[in-house]
């Protein structure tokens, strides 16, 4: 059977929510592997989200918020930015690919967007094999 | 400037130097280490009469705490009374990070800095004292200065900042003649005031300082590529981490953690029994206690920008884990991407609180 990677995605509630939505609506094929978890704002995912959904197995984590200048609360993606900058270079230094966590800007009207990232996020994470964590209990 | 010792003895002079700060109402209140009556142990003394300035050891080399984070507990309030804290290089870098983060109000602080070449383990340090020959101070900081062999903690060791910046007095021993004087910087009115002799600086002392600091930051790069060789992959990382036994000593010691309500110590993390029964039938086995990576990752992702490298962290693990080694290597990274200095600018804001609108490093 081949390897289907488990991905969990944190999505704004005013673009990134929508645009799956919107995708859904439209009648948009893509890999039925993402776990959508919806929030008010990207600026709202703790990087302990992320870090609990990577060492608990998941294969991929998606964060999708507002493209920058468009956050429905002025600066929350901006924050977002920020920490993932930092949560990133963590991971770099741990050898965890980047490939593994992803930040992208989709708004509300992008469903098409939507669909095509996590169908490229599912090939991508497809060629890496699943995740170290999946079966390391020393964590 | 300096001020020659009486009677050659370092202590008796400390002594009198603080004795007068207070006498002299430069400052309302003391924050200084003292040695406890045995000579064995110290602790931070926040002292209001002048008398009972007895045993001063700004010196000595042992850190039980980082002073910074009971300095927050001194100034998170106003105070309303000027109070003077004496204190190293990397308390000093902890007392200018949490005066960005609120916890700390610099406007009723004096901040007298002095030198700091390294401080013990306090195993190490119970080691000396309990030797034939019994602890020197003098001894100890002119070994400190020449480079001889002397058993300083891994983060004293690869310090490249002897000297506190942001202070308003510097104390020191750098560069100067031990068995007579100490160095002593502050403003000419200060000097008047204390009646210390205005004098040109020991010429020594630049020369000294650079060649120590050029030694450590050599040090510091040496020991930044083992860790990048010893850090390679996650398996490397748990070998050392898995033995985490959650006690929150790291965190307890870290001036930079600084929230008052943990989501570590909330139940947030007290879990269903069903659920860890869960957890184990998928990766068929779990250890216990659970989420101490998850525990070290998030204090890496809220900390690693302002880490101010005085590795109390490491100093306070019962089990020797190498979390400052971690912090070290990561803080470094992320200090570098966001060409962030911590503890050093008190008008540059740390990464995690601020963003900028324009791309930023991804």
């Amino acid at each position: 059977m081949e390897f289907e990677p488990k991905i969990i995605a944190f999505v704004c509630n005013w673009c990134t929510y929508a645009a799956a939505d919107l995708a859904g609506t439209s009648r948009i094929q893509y890999p039925p592997n993402v776990r959508i978890i919806r929030l008010m704002c990207s600026g709202a995912v703790d990087p302990i989200y992320i870090l609990k959904a990577l060492l608990d197995g998941a294969d991929g984590v998606l964060i999708g918020g507002c493209h920058p200048g468009d956050c429905h609360y002025q600066n929350g993606n901006y924050k977002a930015r920020r920490r993932f900058a930092i949560l990133r270079t963590i991971l770099r230094d741990l050898g965890i690919p980047d490939e593994r966590v992803r930040l992208e800007w989709i708004s509300a009207s992008e469903g098409k967007k939507f669909a095509d990232t996590i169908t490229n996020m599912v090939e991508e994470l497809k060629k890496l094999g699943p995740s170290p964590f999946k079966t390391m209990w020393e964590i | 400037m300096i001020i020659p010792l009486k009677d050659g003895d370092i202590e008796e002079t400390l002594n009198k130097f603080f004795k007068d700060i207070l006498e002299k109402k430069i400052v309302d209140a003391l924050f200084i280490p003292q040695s406890i009556f045995s000579g064995r142990s110290y602790a931070y003394t926040l002292v209001k009469d002048p008398s009972k300035i007895k045993n001063v050891q700004p010196f000595l080399p042992i850190l039980m705490n980082n002073g910074a984070k009971l300095i927050s507990s001194l100034t998170f309030w106003d105070p309303k009374q000027k109070i003077g804290a004496v204190l190293r290089s990397c308390e000093i870098r902890g007392v200018i990070e949490l005066a960005k983060f609120k916890q700390i109000t610099l406007d009723r602080l004096f901040l007298i800095g002095v030198d700091c070449l390294g401080t013990m383990e306090i195993e190490d340090f119970e080691k000396v004292l309990n030797s034939k020959e019994g602890f020197k101070l003098e001894k100890f900081l002119s070994d400190l200065i020449s480079g001889a062999p002397v058993n300083i903690r891994k983060a004293c060791q690869i310090c490249s900042s002897p000297v506190p910046q942001n202070v308003l007095m510097n104390l020191g021993f750098i560069g100067v003649d031990i068995k007579k004087e100490i160095f002593i910087h502050t403003s000419d009115e200060l000097a008047q005031e204390l009646g210390i002799e205005k004098k040109s600086n020991p010429d020594k002392r630049e020369e000294v300082l650079s060649q120590i600091v050029a030694k450590k930051k050599k040090q510091r790069d040496q020991f930044l590529a083992e860790l990048r060789k010893k850090f390679k992959s996650i398996s490397d990382l748990l070998n050392e981490f898995a033995r985490c036994k959650r006690c929150y000593n790291c965190r307890v010691e870290c001036p930079i953690c600084y929230c008052k309500e943990c989501v570590f110590l909330t139940n947030v993390f007290e879990h269903r029994p069903e659920q860890y029964l869960k957890w184990a039938e998928r990766k068929g086995l779990i250890k216990f206690p659970y989420d101490t990576l998850l525990f070290h990752l998030t204090r890496l992702n809220h900390i690693a920008a302002s880490c101010i490298s005085c590795g109390q962290c490491s100093s306070a693990c019962p089990n020797n884990l190498p979390v400052f080694e971690l912090f070290q290597l990561v803080g470094n990274d992320v200090q570098k991407l966001f060409e962030y200095e911590p503890g050093n600018n008190i008008d540059e804001r740390p990464p995690i609180i601020t963003f900028k609108e324009e791309l930023e490093p991804l």
